[in-house]
């Protein structure tokens, strides 16, 4: 069977294609809830910000973009910084890196842990990825979990190129440093 | 992906372009060969949505031409057989308007597409001054504008050299992938250059369709025959000929 | 599939590859964090969520910058000459009034303005362009949007060039009421490019120039017989049109039924784009 593009699924969505409209949802939904999860941590939050989304996508009048994929990404994360703006979270998320936190501890929201395999190493990167400063984490999960391109995630993002490159390298030195870190301090315990 | 054309019908008055042709046709490349006046623009014109059949149904991707009219229209790729276009416009022109009415944000494509064609160093000049060859590829460009599905293509080939026709059969050849592309000619040559299907017209009536390598090899052109014209009438004559027996 | 660091670090510099080190064990935890696929009770409860949302349809569905772009683009369609000819009728209308005086005017604008309004409505569809109008109903933009781009820049165009010339009656001086006057123009602009629309749609270019502008011309000379025929009462042709305009009550009424009549015939005229977008439809005789 043929894979229609997903350019060519959305033009068909927009003049009213119920079918379309529940393939588009069965292409994106699942991306778009794993992707918004590892962001936020929050799976409530992820759905309402799925569904937001697909109402953007659905009422938005203008001229598409040439590619779809880097847009939609685009449109959650959209709603991600907004979230994170106006939450309380932000300053405790963004403007203190993991460095400065004397006494890291392992942190996992709640309703995460309670739905998803509690195997330590999930729990790492569940961790590691909430302590990633919010540009950098997202450059890691979109490249790492959903295996955009550097010059897709740039368009995601609607930063430089370089600025992707930078935010890549910074994140991965930040990542290894915390899991070093943690890893040290459960050595010390055992 | 599939266009499917059940018992289509066209007349002009008294005269009968095509008389109940059925097809089923799935993504690739289908050249559409006959003789002139064979019905092969008419046929064409119809898939386009620019002629209104006198009976039959269409279908592409499941959708029914009838209902879904806007839908497939945005879908489509068209090079008429004849270009009118208006003499002050340049190529870059017509692309860049073409392509705000496609709503498609694709400027770099029309780029590539104007080099890809050979057309780089007169993109800027009026039409009136294009060769002939140059208004076919430039009808050629925005035909493929958007990327379409559904691409048809009337003797895309026709006034085209030999480099200019290597030059489209390379772009064919790069976006035929997913594609349903239908190009005509009355040139039997030109399927072996791209072509994976056949359809043969004779007289309104589809003849034949099928593979390219069901063809029988005798019926082939000799592409060093210098007599062109007699070349293709003997060509339609014996595969005729050959079908009716 | 599991992914490797050379991947990962695909587009970073050989130096940044090499200070990251081995990045094994972090990938490892990565790739630990999977989540399951979500349920199908899940999606439906989304899609029943969004489907209020689906549109209709997706006629007109634009914001204010795609229309603007629409309708900019449509610059192409017109060449240099057709608005120098357009101005330099209008060019030739002042001329006119500053040699048989201010008075005259008001009469440029109302002849002119009608009449170009229909040549430019007439000139879009001229038979140069009829392969291009094919190549654009191929396209995602519905004929009606196209027709309401290029009828707001050939009306847009027409009521610059009016309220130019109000403006410089008004500030002649001339004695009319320009409300008066507006109606007295916009009347006879937007029936005659309604007709000139619809004529061209239905039966082609030629007889969509020759009777809108056959009847404007009809008209005008009509009016202007009438104008002189006054003159032989002793009074100034010009001045009795003027006049006309400004205080006669039947002018008015005229005005306004044309004004309606106008709008009635683009209205046909965008039924018709819609319309022959619609009934395609194919009849089966099985």
């Amino acid at each position: 069977m043929d894979y229609e593009p997903d350019e060519i699924i959305y033009q068909r969505v927009l003049t009213g294609d119920r079918q379309q409209l529940a393939l588009l949802v069965d292409r994106y939904y699942p991306l778009l809830l794993a992707f918004l999860i590892r962001i936020t941590g929050q799976i409530q939050l992820s759905e309402d910000m799925v569904q937001e989304t697909f109402v953007r996508l659905l009422k938005y009048k203008g001229i598409a973009p040439a590619a779809f994929r880097p847009w939609v990404y685009r449109i959650a994360l959209n709603l991600v910084r907004d979230y994170f703006r106006s939450a309380l979270l932000w300053r405790e998320i963004q403007l203190e890196p993991i460095k400065e936190q004397q006494e890291a501890k392992w942190r996992v929201e709640d309703d995460v842990e309670n739905s998803i395999n509690q195997e330590s190493l999930t729990r790492k990167a569940v961790f590691l990825l909430q302590h990633l400063p919010l540009p950098q984490r997202e450059v890691i999960i979109l490249r790492f979990y959903h295996d955009l391109s550097l010059e897709e995630i740039a368009d995601v993002t609607g930063v430089p190129l370089g600025t992707v490159k930078s935010r890549l390298y910074r994140g991965l030195q930040l990542a290894r440093k915390i899991l070093e870190r943690e890893e040290v301090k459960l050595d010390e315990k055992g | 992906m599939e266009l499917k054309i059940q018992n289509l019908t066209k007349s002009f008055g008294s005269q009968i372009a095509l008389s109940h042709i059925s097809l089923e046709l799935t993504a690739g490349c289908v050249a559409v060969l006959g003789p002139n006046g064979s019905g092969k623009t008419t046929l064409l014109r119809c898939l386009a949505t620019l002629e209104i059949p006198n009976s039959g149904q269409l279908w592409f991707d499941g959708y029914p031409y009838a209902t879904h009219l806007q839908l497939l229209r945005s879908q489509m790729g068209y090079l008429p057989q004849e270009l009118n276009l208006p003499d002050h416009l340049t190529i870059r022109r017509l692309l860049n308007y073409l392509a705000i009415l496609k709503k498609s944000s694709h400027s770099e494509q029309i780029e590539d597409l104007i080099y890809a064609l050979g057309l780089g160093k007169v993109a800027n000049n009026p039409l009136s001054s294009l060769s002939n060859g140059q208004m076919r590829l430039l009808g050629i460009a925005q035909a493929f504008l958007g990327k379409p599905t559904l691409l048809l293509l009337d003797e895309p080939t026709r006034g085209l050299d030999i480099e200019e026709k290597q030059r489209f059969f390379s772009l064919l050849r790069q976006h035929v992938a997913s594609r349903l592309v239908l190009y005509s000619t009355h040139d039997p040559q030109d399927i072996n250059q791209k072509a994976d299907r056949v359809i043969i017209l004779y007289r309104g009536q589809v003849v034949f369709f099928g593979e390219v390598g069901d063809l029988n090899p005798s019926d082939r052109i000799d592409p060093k025959s210098h007599n062109n014209h007699n070349s293709c009438n003997q060509f339609f004559t014996s595969v005729i000929k050959g079908l009716e027996y | 599939m599991k992914k490797d660091d050379f991947w990962l670090l695909d587009g970073l510099s050989e130096e940044q590859r090499d200070e990251l080190g081995d990045l094994n064990g972090l990938i490892n935890v990565l790739e630990s964090y999977t989540l399951p696929e979500p349920q199908r009770e899940n999606r439906d409860r989304l899609l029943d969520s969004i489907i209020p949302y689906l549109p209709k349809s997706n006629i007109y569905r634009q914001d204010l910058k795609s229309w603007l772009r629409l309708i900019r683009s449509q610059w192409v369609m017109f060449e240099t000459s057709f608005w120098v000819a357009g101005l330099l009728v209008l060019l030739l209308g002042f001329f006119m009034s500053f040699l048989e005086g201010r008075e005259m005017l008001p009469l440029v604008l109302l002849v002119l303005s009608p009449l170009l309004s229909a040549s430019g409505v007439v000139y879009v569809f001229r038979p140069e362009t009829r392969t291009l109008n094919e190549l654009e109903i191929l396209t995602a933009t519905h004929p009606v949007e196209l027709l309401i781009a290029r009828l707001t820049m050939v009306l847009g165009f027409n009521v610059l060039i009016a309220f130019a010339l109000m403006l410089a009656i008004h500030l002649e001086g001339t004695q009319i009421m320009l409300g008066r006057l507006v109606l007295a123009w916009l009347g006879p602009l937007l029936t005659l490019c309604g007709l000139a629309l619809y004529i061209t749609l239905r039966w082609g270019v030629l007889v969509g120039v020759v009777l809108p502008l056959g009847l404007w011309g009809g008209l005008v000379m009509l009016g202007w017989r009438e104008a002189l025929l006054r003159s032989m009462e002793g009074m100034n042709p010009v001045s009795w049109l003027t006049l006309m305009i400004g205080s006669s009550n039947t002018v008015l009424i005229a005005s306004v039924v044309t004004c309606l009549l106008g709008l009635g015939l683009l209205l046909l005229a965008w039924k018709t784009v819609a319309g022959e977008s619609y009934t395609w439809n194919l009849k089966s005789r099985i």
